[in-house]
Formats: C-alpha cells, structure tokens, sequence
C-alpha cells in the first residue's frame, strides 16, 4: 500500500479553513507565526474568519492555499502518517515541491507571494469548470470561439471535467454553446485571472527571476510536474525553474498526472491534504477505484484527523490482510 | 419518463458528488446545499442531471430553485416540452 498525498489549488479556499487548523495542534500555530515573521506580515489577522478581505488579492489566495495545505501535511506527520509520492494541482503544486524536498517552507512562501503579486498584474480573464464533457468534445466547442477571443482547455481534471479560461467575451460564448448543445453548465471559478493559459506567458516571464532566485534542492521523493503528467527524471536546479515558469502560462495536466501514477502502481491510497475535497470526489466519478481519502471535514477537524490517522494506519492494514 | 424517474437521475448524481450521502437520508424538501453540496457541486449535479435526461434548464432559472422537490419538477416539466 503506497499513500499519495494530493495538495488542492487556488479553488478550493474557503474562509475558516486556516482557523480550523489552528485549532487541531499547536504546530500549526508555530508554522503561521513562522510565516508571518518570513512575509513580515501578520497572517493570523489576514486569516481570521472576521477580516472581509481575506481573499481580496491573488497573492493572499496563494498564501492562504499553501498554508492550509501544508498545515494539513504537518498534522498528519505529527500523526505519525507519511506519504512516499506526493502531487499537487495548480497552487499545490508548491506543496508538492516542499513535501519531496525540493524546496523549503520559507522559500515556498517567497516564491507564491511573488506570484500572486504578478498574477494581480497580469491580464484579466475568467476560468469556469465545465462538465460532464469529454475534451474532444470541449476542444471541437473552442474551435468554433476562434475570432471572439483567446480560450484555452487551462486544467485537464478528469476524462469528463475540464477548467476553460481565457478572455471574457470568449468564456461567455463558450458557456453558452456548451448549454445549447451539450446541455452542460459551466461555473466560473475565478472572475479576474485566466491561470494556466497563453495570455499570462509575459507573467511567467515575469516570475522567472523569483524562481532562479530560491534555493532548489535534489529532491528527496519523486517530482510529477503539472506540464508534463509524468515523473520528472534526476530534476536539477534548472529544470524546476524552467517546468515552474511553463506552469504559469501552460495546461495543468492533472488528468494525465493520475493515469500515470495509477497505471505505474496497482496499490495506490489518494489523500487529498487541503481543504475540501475536489480531488478525491473527482478521482471517484466512475474514473478511479483505488482507495480514497480527505483531511477536511465540514465539521471541527480532530475527529474527522482521528479518523483519518486510524484508517491510514490500521484500517488500511486490516484490509489488506482481510484481503 | 415520469417525475419519479427524474427524481431518481438527480439523487443518484446528487450521491455521486456529497460524501457519506444515502437516498434514505436525502430530503427532497430540502437544498443541495443543505445536504452538504458546494456551489460547484450543485452545477454538477444539474448539468449531469441535464445530460442524462436530454433536457435544458436554463442557468438563470437555477437561481431560483430553493429546494430539490423544484429542480426535479423544472427537469421533469422541461422535459415534458421537449
């Protein structure tokens, strides 16, 4: 039994998320004051449920994300849980890098400031989720926006859900085709920042300097990249500057990550270690029968942590001598 | 199809997106969101919905739905104009 660790993106952000954390073990509350004190900013302020501007600027979604993942990574490893592979999507990505080693806490957090500071200055557009389609299917209905404006299939989720961002204009038409004739509704996700598209290369231009500047390391675990789906081999310094910078302007290949993982190892259990649980629902849409597992939980988190650890550690192993 | 066919299709995407959720303890009386969907969710549900049945509602009408009992009777009168 191998555990992969999925880190969720910029999506699944929710007010309380970090507060719920805070409140699991104090070892959360020493890695908000230690991000704080490496932001020189009062993060515990930003994320309190109170403050209406939580998420007002990009780069505060991007910490906040980061944080609240690995806050969850951490209670697990207090936990006595550990996860030999590791992806993340979009954001997660980052969570991902620290967990195989490849980049520390601290330069993480440098690095995802910098990028939503970028990402505010970038060109506007809109993301919306769209499904059940399959992609040939959504491209053939991109084919037909050409002329209205830019539009990209930006995160390739599962075989019948897929994210769509570009300029506004041509997301709408979509959206629209897409109800007319393939009865399929879209949701926007995110109104101001078309991520993972052609439109937002001079950002990943821009964010290239940041990225040369922190302090990689060969990583201690396998590196799946977003741009590629599959293991990165013998990564060096190089090589994440390169596959971080293709990142910002390219498709998020989360479809093809999973298929490789899946098809390479027949003893995979998913936990998807952020808040919410849009990986582990999505694995479960007639896609993936391997097992599957979330940190959230709608209610307080130490139960529901509790629960997880047990079946992490003993209830997995009782299955399979059951089996 | 009748009304309880229709019924039948949402519950079953409706399971299929909200963890832990049985038809013996969905209420029909109530919203998605009640019953543990996000927003995401609940579209999912409604285009899955669609998909299946071969029948458009349009997103503005979705707004105004306050319980399952009334997007099961949009599909299923929707449904009925096809």
């Amino acid at each position: 039994m191998r555990i992969v660790y999925m880190f969720p993106g910029q999506s699944s952000r929710y007010p309380d998320m970090i507060e719920k954390l805070l409140a699991l073990g104090p070892w959360n509350g020493d890695l908000i004051d230690q991000a704080s004190e490496t932001l020189g900013r009062d993060l515990r302020r930003q994320f309190d449920p109170r403050n209406e501007q939580m998420f007002a600027r990009n780069r505060d979604v991007q910490v906040g994300v980061f944080l609240a993942n690995h806050m969850s990574c951490e209670s697990l490893r207090q936990a006595g849980v550990e996860a030999g592979l590791s992806l993340g999507l979009s954001l997660g990505e980052y969570n991902h890098l620290v967990h195989i080693g490849a980049l520390g806490f601290e330069d993480a957090l440098r690095l995802l400031e910098m990028r939503g500071r970028e990402y505010e200055r970038g060109p506007a557009g809109v993301m919306a989720s769209v499904f059940p389609i399959e992609f040939d299917a959504l491209r053939s209905v991109l084919s037909r926006i050409e002329g209205i404006g830019s539009l990209e299939i930006a995160i390739r989720n599962a075989p019948q859900q897929h994210v769509i961002a570009g300029e506004r204009d041509a997301v709408g038409a979509a959206l629209t085709i897409l109800e007319e004739e393939h009865f399929v509704h879209g949701f926007v996700i995110e109104n101001r920042i078309p991520m993972h598209t052609e439109l937002f290369r001079p950002v990943a231009q821009a964010f290239r300097p940041s990225l040369e500047s922190a302090g990689w390391r060969r990583p201690l675990l396998p590196y799946l990249p977003n741009v590629t789906g599959r293991f990165a081999d013998d990564p060096a310094h190089a090589d994440f500057i390169e596959l971080m910078t293709r990142h910002v302007c390219s498709p998020v290949l989360w479809r093809e990550s999973i298929d490789f993982l899946t098809a390479r190892y027949d003893d995979l259990v998913f936990v998807e270690v952020g808040p919410r649980a849009t990986l582990s629902n999505l694995l479960g849409k007639n896609w993936k029968n391997n097992r599957r597992f979330k940190t959230d939980s709608t209610d307080g988190l130490r139960a529901s942590f509790a629960a997880l650890v047990e079946e992490l550690t003993h209830g997995i192993d009782r299955a399979a001598i059951a089996a | 199809m009748n009304r309880n066919d229709v019924l039948a299709v949402v519950k079953k995407h409706l399971m299929a997106v909200v963890d832990g959720l049985t038809e013996e303890n969905i209420d029909t009386a109530r919203s998605m969101k009640e019953l543990g969907a996000n927003s995401l969710d609940i579209v999912e549900v409604v285009s899955c919905s669609m998909r299946e049945l071969k029948v458009k509602v349009p997103r503005a009408e979705l707004s105004k739905l306050h319980n399952i009992d009334a997007l099961v009777n949009l599909l299923h009168l929707e449904g009925q104009a096809v």
